[in-house]
């Protein structure tokens, strides 16, 4: 095993990418890319039959969602690990792409020199994501606001957690007033209270805690 | 001052054959009633000109006829006589030849005033064709503009940044191969990989500048949050967003135009309202979602610049491409409003699970 090259399955569809990261991968002597694939479907069908060690994965695709990508990838065994590379901003993608079950976040523009890092770090079995988003993380973690735990919803009254669960849900505004029949100025008057007890400033952040918060309930 | 007739006149012909009629006959009568020594042939004249104008030409020599043989019947009838037996048919002649001539002129006028109407119809035609075809001209040119922009900014962000992604690798794999022969070269191929690196994130920002609305519900929210802060730092003045609960629109088009509306407002209060602090609200409201942009500058002027008011029409003009109502106004505390309000129909979407 030890004298064997870690595997790696490009999936990108832009050749430039592909070929210079191929390059760049065989410059080191110990990793190996051992194919690629410009669409999902094709990705998913070639990693079944080369088996990598880890998969580096574009989320824009031609057809298909890289998301989608790596949640398929889940079942296949032995398991890849998923590396995202992306244009796309972190602050998107990144937990998106981690809950699918990536275990690094690379965007684009600070590729060259994170590539090898990232697969090295994954090979370890550790997470690897760029330094803002890990503080960023550990920050909600220290918050209590962790994906794991939940936002502190505790602090919420009950009214108030009903709204958070419809928000998250996806219901907007004037649905939530007619679904617990009050008016869109109450909706509003709770949205500013869930706001200041999660310590939320902006309605996006209330609105992502809210769908995390409810997909997290969902997969429990 | 005749316009009302158009819209009688149609269905209510028979009507105006009966009430000529009628008159004729009332007039008659009285006729009779007040003997032969005053005449009355002036009241003919109405339901002449009824007959004239709302039936016909030929109908009302028939009610010139008709009234002359009533009014000379009854004057025949009160059994007065005449120096002459020809005196009440000469007069009766004489006022006859009177109505005529009276029918020919006001047939004359109303033919006249029927074309000038007409004419006044096909104009105004035109020109709400004209109109109708300028305003698409106006849409169009906003939708291609919108178009190109997000086109470039596709290219920009995908072709463009994926090229020089691959550039950036290339240079790379260049550096890690002078360094591993130890050749000084090494930290000018890394500096070309920084460098590359920096125009993919230049490439990035303009991207976004041309497109700033991602493709997702929430996106205008996050969009006008961030153009309340580029604003603030840019415009060296106070911008703020205003947002209590999360407002969703489904629509990236319609995102799209009430993102381009708050940025007109917000160029338009710091260039000719000169204003320190702006504030973006973005509210549900009962009928709809509104969009407020309200700013502490001079208000709108009483003679719009050119600029603004081009400005205010475009604004207005992406308003109504998204079937929203926009209104601009002065308040009296000083200062100016521009509202967008979308109609919850205009961006309904059935509830989940529904």
């Amino acid at each position: 095993m030890s004298n064997q090259k870690t595997t790696i399955f490009l999936v990108d569809d832009h050749p430039l990418v592909r070929e210079w990261l191929t390059n760049l991968i065989h410059q080191q002597p110990d990793l190996v890319v051992c194919g690629e694939a410009e669409t999902a479907a094709e990705a998913l069908e070639a990693m079944a039959r080369k088996k990598p060690d880890v998969a580096i994965v574009d989320i824009s695709l031609k057809s298909g969602s890289g998301i989608g990508l790596i949640k398929d990838l889940r079942t296949l065994r032995p398991p890849v690990a998923v590396i995202v590379l992306s244009m796309h901003d972190e602050n998107l993608y990144a937990e998106r792409a981690l809950r699918a079950g990536a275990r690094g976040y690379i965007m684009k523009r600070e590729t060259s020199k994170k590539i090898i890092a990232a697969v090295r770090q994954v090979l370890e079995g550790k997470l690897y994501l760029s330094g803002r988003l890990t503080a960023l993380f550990a920050e909600r973690f220290l918050d209590g606001n962790t994906p794991p735990l939940g936002p502190s919803v505790g602090k919420l009254s009950d009214r108030e957690l009903e709204v958070f669960q419809l928000l998250g849900q996806g219901y907007e505004t004037r649905q939530i007033a007619e679904h617990l029949h009050v008016s869109m100025k109450t909706v509003q008057a709770f949205c500013a209270r869930i706001k200041e007890k999660l310590n939320l400033t902006t309605a996006t952040e209330l609105l992502r805690e809210a769908i995390r918060w409810h997909e997290n309930q969902q997969a429990q | 001052m005749f316009g009302w007739h158009t819209r009688l006149e149609p269905q209510s012909r028979p009507l105006f054959v009966l009430a000529a009629l009628v008159i004729v006959i009332g007039v008659g009568v009285v006729d009779y009633a007040t003997g032969w020594e005053l005449s009355l042939s002036v009241f003919y004249l109405l339901a002449l000109g009824l007959a004239t104008w709302f039936v016909g030409k030929g109908f009302a020599f028939f009610i010139s006829v008709l009234s002359v043989a009533v009014s000379l019947a009854g004057d025949l009838a009160t059994g007065q006589r005449y120096s002459s037996r020809l005196v009440p048919w000469w007069n009766a002649s004489i006022v006859l030849v009177f109505y005529v001539v009276v029918v020919s002129l006001l047939a004359k006028l109303r033919a006249l005033y029927g074309e000038l109407e007409l004419r006044v119809k096909q104009r105004t035609a035109a020109l709400s064709d004209e109109m109708a075809e300028r305003e698409r001209l106006e849409r169009e040119l906003l939708e291609i503009s919108e178009r190109e922009q997000r086109r470039i900014s596709h290219d920009l962000h995908d072709s463009l940044g994926q090229h020089l992604t691959g550039a950036a690798l290339a240079g790379q794999v260049l550096e890690e191969k002078l360094s591993t022969r130890g050749l000084p070269e090494a930290a000018d191929a890394n500096k070309v990989v920084e460098l590359i690196e920096e125009g993919i994130a230049i490439s990035r920002k303009l991207a976004k500048g041309l497109h700033p609305i991602e493709m997702q519900a929430d996106g205008l929210m996050q969009a006008l949050e961030e153009l309340a802060a580029t604003s603030s730092e840019l415009l060296k003045v106070s911008c703020r967003f205003e947002c209590d609960s999360p407002v969703l629109i489904r629509d990236a088009a319609t995102s799209g135009h009430m993102y381009r509306i708050a940025q007109e407002a917000i160029s338009n209060a710091v260039k000719h309202g000169k204003a320190r602090n702006i504030t973006i609200q973005l509210e549900t409201l009962d009928d709809g979602i509104a969009l407020r942009l309200k700013d502490d500058g001079s208000g709108l002027p009483d003679v719009l610049p050119r600029t603004a008011g081009m400005g205010l029409r475009i604004m207005s003009h992406r308003a109504g491409m998204i079937g929203a109502i926009f209104t601009a106004r002065r308040e009296d505390s000083g200062g100016t409003t521009v509202t967008c309000l979308l109609r919850h129909e205009d961006n309904a979407k059935k509830l989940p699970g529904e």
